[in-house]
């Protein structure tokens, strides 16, 4: 089933970085809806989700299905803003430990779980200094 | 000496990319998608390529064919693999069958094909993970 991610009040956006391509805010699985939610609501911090079902991805993407999105703005600053490399590090966690995810990548953390196992893949880290890429189980 | 042997080594590795590149050249002119998994979001997705030697037909003897079988994962980075039937006659599709799904793993795609071998047609089930692929008959 799909929902749009609710925007909690506006502690999360949905804009696409490139202004003249479409809307992020799109209908995506709502498992990965309610798992970003969570952990916006237990971190406190305010996002901007800049890719849901759209862009360029892999061509077994879960992008294509609704499962992942990527983040380019945490806090109001750029992820790769070293000033704000503590909120990154602490959203990352939030979203490791999360029993749904798939994929967590990103600046400190890159994960894949299958079920309940979990492959490190920190050459990964290199492709996510700039945004967070994360994605549902379903 | 050195020369040689610089000489030696460039002309290896060309006649490597020789041998190597005419099987791509040939995958991308000839295979045929004949079955993918019916399920685009399993853990496993497969997709079977029947895929014909040039030629044709002299006498009794034609090209031989192989059916090669296409492993991925899901997601951003998913490890893949490419396997292959060894050659016969002729290689169709049948059936998709049914995963054991293991605890705790991704379990293996298992698929029915079509073989035959000098006129004789036998059907062989298959099972494919991201290691390998063995008949299970």
């Amino acid at each position: 089933m799909r929902r749009h991610i609710n925007t909690l009040n506006g502690l999360i956006t949905l804009i696409n970085d490139d202004p003249l391509a479409p809307s992020p805010d799109l209908p995506v699985s709502s498992v990965l809806a309610q798992m970003i939610e969570t952990v916006v609501k237990t971190t406190n911090l305010s996002i901007n989700i800049n890719s849901t079902t759209g862009g360029v991805h892999s061509p077994r993407s879960f992008h294509y299905h609704g499962q992942a999105l990527d983040i380019n703005r945490l806090d109001g600053k750029r992820i790769d803003d070293v000033s704000n490399g503590a909120n990154v590090q602490v959203f990352q966690q939030a979203v490791a430990a999360h029993i749904d995810v798939a994929e967590c990548f990103g600046p400190f953390i890159n994960i894949r779980k299958r079920g309940a196992q979990v492959e490190q893949r920190p050459d990964l880290r290199i492709r996510h200094v700039n945004h967070l890429h994360i994605s549902s189980q379903t | 000496m050195m020369r040689k042997r610089l000489l030696a080594a460039l002309l290896a590795l060309t006649v490597t990319a020789c041998v190597h590149a005419p099987s791509l050249v040939q995958f991308a002119n000839n295979a045929e998608l004949v079955a993918q998994s019916p399920s685009p979001m399993a853990p496993l997705f497969v997709r079977l390529f029947r895929l014909q030697g040039v030629g044709e037909c002299d006498g009794p003897r034609c090209p031989e064919v192989s059916m090669q079988i296409a492993v991925s994962e899901s997601g951003e980075y998913p490890r893949q693999a490419l396997f292959a039937t060894p050659p016969a006659d002729d290689w169709q599709f049948v059936e998709w069958g049914q995963s054991p799904q293991e605890e705790g793993d991704i379990g293996p795609v298992v698929f029915t094909l079509k073989t035959t071998r000098h006129g004789v047609s036998r059907l062989l089930r298959f099972a494919v993970t991201l290691d390998g692929l063995r008949p299970l008959d």
